[in-house]
C-alpha cells in the first residue's frame, strides 16, 4: 500500500510538479536590449539614465533569480514578466533618448564640420588665385585631412574625438588663413585701393585727354585692360609671377612692379612668343631702391631688377614677374600699343575686391 | 536538562557555522578585479570592447550577489564563488585574445600606411616629371605645398603607430592615400592639359 502511494506521488511530481513555467520571453529580450543599449553608448550619451535602467534590471533578474531558486511547482513568472516588461519599457524610452542625443550631436557636429568646409574651400580658392604656394597650402591640406577623419569618426558617433579634430583643423584654417591675409594685406586696405584706384584713373584721364592708348594692369583681377581716348576697347585676362601679388622690391623677388612705366621696346620673337618691354625701373623705383638699401632693408649684393615684359606663353602661367597673356591675345595687343604708350600696373581698384568678401565672409 | 543545554550548543554550534563562518570570497573577488585590470592593461578597451563590457558586467553581478548574501543570515556564497572564478577564467581568455587583435590591427595599419606612402610617393615622383614649363607652373607649385602637407601628416601616422594607436593611424593613412590619390589625378591632369597643346 505504501508502495503504491509513493509511486503515485512520484509520478505525479514527475508529471506536474516538475514541468518549469518556462522563463518569460522578456528575459532573453532585455539581454539582447542591454548589450544593444551598451553598443548604441547609452552610458555615454544618457549615463544617469542608462545607470537607472541597469538598475531595473538588476532587481528584475534578482526577483528572477529568487524564483529560479524556488522548486518547479511554486515558481510564478507572473511578476518576473511584469518586472522584466517595465525594465524593457524603461530600455526602449532609453534607446529612443540616446537615438536623439546622436542625432543632435552628429548634426551639431556636421554643422561645424560644414563651417570648416566652407572656410576651407575659401582659402583653398584664395590660395589657387593668389598663387599662395607656401605654409598656408600646406596647413590647408593638413585641415583638410583632420576633417576627413573628423567625418570618419562623427560616423563612428566618436563625437568627443571628432570635436577635438575639428578644432585642430579650424585651429589650421585659421593659421592659413592669418598667413594669406598677411601675404594680401595691401589688397585690404582702403586707403591702398584709392591710391592705386587714383593712379588708374590719371591714367585713363591723360589717354582722353591726349587720344591716347593706355594700359591698366590690375593684378589682384589678373587683368589687362587696354584704353583709347579714355575709353575701354579690350579686356584680357593675364597671369602673373610666383610672387606676382607683391610690390617688385628688388631683382628675383618674382613680384610684378607696380607703378606708372612706359611700353618702350616691341620685341616680335622673344623666348615667350612676342614681347612687350616696360621702362622698369623708372626713377621713382631707382629712388626708393636706393633708399631702402641705405637703410640696410635691402642687402647690399641684391640688384634692383629690370627686363620685365608683357609677353606670350599663355595666361595661366607662372612669370618671373612678368604680365603674360595667351599668345592670339598677345598678337591683337602687340599691335594696338607702340613704344610710349603708357602702362599703370596697380594692385586693384576695387574697394570691395573678391579677397575682401572672402575674407569678411569667412 | 543537561540535554536541552547540549542540544542548544549544538544547535549553537551549527548557527555559528553556517552564518559567521561563511566569509566573503575577498580573495577571489580580488582576483577578479585584478583579472579585469589585466584587461585593461591589455588594451582591452580597444580591442576588446565589447568583451570588456561583458566581463565588468559580470564582475558587478558577482559584487551584488556578494553583497546581497552578506546582508542574510544564513549567508551562501558559493554562487558568487562560481561567478568569480567563471570571470577569472573569461578574463584571462579574453587577455589571450588581445595580443591577436592588436597584431591584426597593426597588420592593417601597416598595410594602409604602406598604400598611403606608396601613393604619396607617386604624387611626387610625378610631380618632379611633371612639365616645369609654362601652363602647368601655378598648379604643379600649389600640389607640391599640399603634398608637403601630406607629409607632415604622415609624421603624424607613424606617432600613431609608435605609440599603438593602429586604429588612428589606419584611419588618417587612409585619408592622406584618398588626398594623394587625388593629387595623382590632377598632376595626370595637368599634364594631359600640357600634352593637348
Amino acid at each position: 500500500m505504501i508502495f503504491r502511494k509513493t509511486a503515485v506521488f512520484v509520478l505525479a511530481v514527475l508529471l506536474f510538479g516538475c514541468r518549469t513555467a518556462p522563463v518569460p520571453s522578456e528575459v532573453l529580450e532585455a539581454d539582447l536590449q542591454e548589450k544593444d543599449l551598451w553598443r548604441a553608448g547609452a552610458s555615454l550619451f544618457a549615463g544617469q539614465d542608462h545607470a537607472a535602467y541597469l538598475q531595473s534590471l538588476k532587481s528584475a533578474r534578482r526577483i528572477l533569480d529568487a524564483e529560479n531558486l524556488k522548486l518547479g511547482w511554486f515558481r510564478d513568472y507572473g511578476r518576473v514578466r511584469r518586472d522584466f516588461e517595465a525594465a524593457l519599457s524603461v530600455g526602449k524610452a532609453l534607446k529612443s533618448k540616446v537615438r536623439s542625443l546622436v542625432a543632435m550631436k552628429t548634426s551639431s557636429i556636421a554643422e561645424t564640420a560644414a563651417a570648416v568646409r566652407r572656410r576651407l574651400r575659401t582659402l583653398d580658392g584664395l590660395t589657387l588665385s593668389l598663387v599662395e604656394r607656401g605654409e598656408a597650402r600646406k596647413q590647408l591640406a593638413q585641415a583638410s585631412i583632420l576633417l576627413s577623419e573628423a567625418d570618419g569618426l562623427t560616423k563612428q558617433a566618436k563625437f568627443d574625438e571628432a570635436a577635438a579634430k575639428l578644432d585642430s583643423a579650424s585651429s589650421l584654417a585659421a593659421e592659413a588663413e592669418q598667413s594669406v591675409v598677411s601675404y594680401i594685406a595691401r589688397y585690404l586696405d582702403p586707403a591702398q585701393v584709392r591710391a592705386w584706384k587714383n593712379a588708374a584713373d590719371e591714367t585713363i584721364a591723360d589717354s582722353r585727354k591726349r587720344g591716347v592708348t593706355a594700359l591698366i594692369v590690375s593684378k589682384l583681377e589678373r587683368r589687362l585692360s587696354v584704353y583709347k581716348n579714355g575709353e575701354i576697347v579690350r579686356t584680357y585676362d593675364v597671369g602673373l609671377g610666383f610672387n606676382g601679388l607683391a610690390d617688385k622690391r628688388h631683382a628675383g623677388d618674382n613680384a610684378t612692379p607696380e607703378g606708372r612705366y612706359t611700353i618702350v621696346r616691341k620685341i616680335p620673337a622673344s623666348q615667350y612668343y612676342k614681347a612687350l618691354l616696360i621702362n622698369y625701373p623708372n626713377d621713382e623705383d631707382r629712388k626708393w631702391f636706393a633708399r631702402e638699401k641705405a637703410k640696410g632693408n635691402i642687402p647690399r649684393w641684391v640688384g634692383i631688377g629690370g627686363d620685365v615684359e608683357i609677353h606670350g606663353g599663355g595666361e595661366d602661367t607662372l612669370t618671373r614677374g612678368c604680365v603674360s597673356l595667351d599668345n592670339d591675345k598677345m598678337d591683337e595687343l602687340y599691335a594696338l600699343v607702340s613704344i610710349g604708350t603708357p602702362i599703370t600696373i596697380i594692385g586693384t581698384m576695387e574697394l570691395e575686391n573678391y579677397v575682401i568678401k572672402a575674407i569678411r565672409d569667412n | 536538562m543537561k540535554n536541552i543545554v547540549k542540544g542548544l550548543t549544538l544547535a549553537l554550534v551549527v548557527v555559528f557555522v553556517f552564518t559567521s563562518c561563511a566569509k566573503a570570497p575577498a580573495q577571489l573577488m580580488d582576483s577578479a578585479k585584478a583579472a579585469i585590470q589585466g584587461v585593461v592593461d591589455a588594451k582591452g578597451g580597444v580591442y576588446a570592447k565589447d568583451e570588456l563590457n561583458k566581463l565588468n558586467g559580470d564582475l558587478q553581478a558577482a559584487m551584488d550577489e556578494v553583497t546581497a548574501q552578506s546582508k542574510k543570515f544564513f549567508k551562501k556564497f558559493g554562487p558568487a564563488k562560481e561567478m568569480l572564478t567563471k570571470l577569472i577564467a573569461d578574463a584571462d581568455a579574453v587577455k589571450a585574445l588581445i595580443p591577436g587583435r592588436i597584431a591584426e590591427a597593426k597588420s592593417a595599419a601597416e598595410i594602409a600606411v604602406n598604400e598611403a606612402k606608396a601613393t604619396w610617393e607617386e604624387a611626387k615622383a610625378l610631380l618632379e616629371k611633371a612639365p616645369k614649363g609654362k601652363g602647368t607652373k601655378a598648379d604643379i607649385e600649389a600640389m607640391k605645398a599640399d603634398l608637403a602637407g601630406l607629409e607632415t601628416a604622415m609624421a603624424d601616422v607613424q606617432s600613431a603607430m609608435a605609440a599603438e594607436d593602429y586604429f588612428g593611424a589606419k584611419d588618417k593613412a587612409m585619408v592622406i592615400k584618398d588626398k594623394a590619390a587625388a593629387i595623382v589625378e590632377q598632376i595626370n591632369a595637368a599634364i594631359a592639359k600640357v600634352k593637348g597643346r
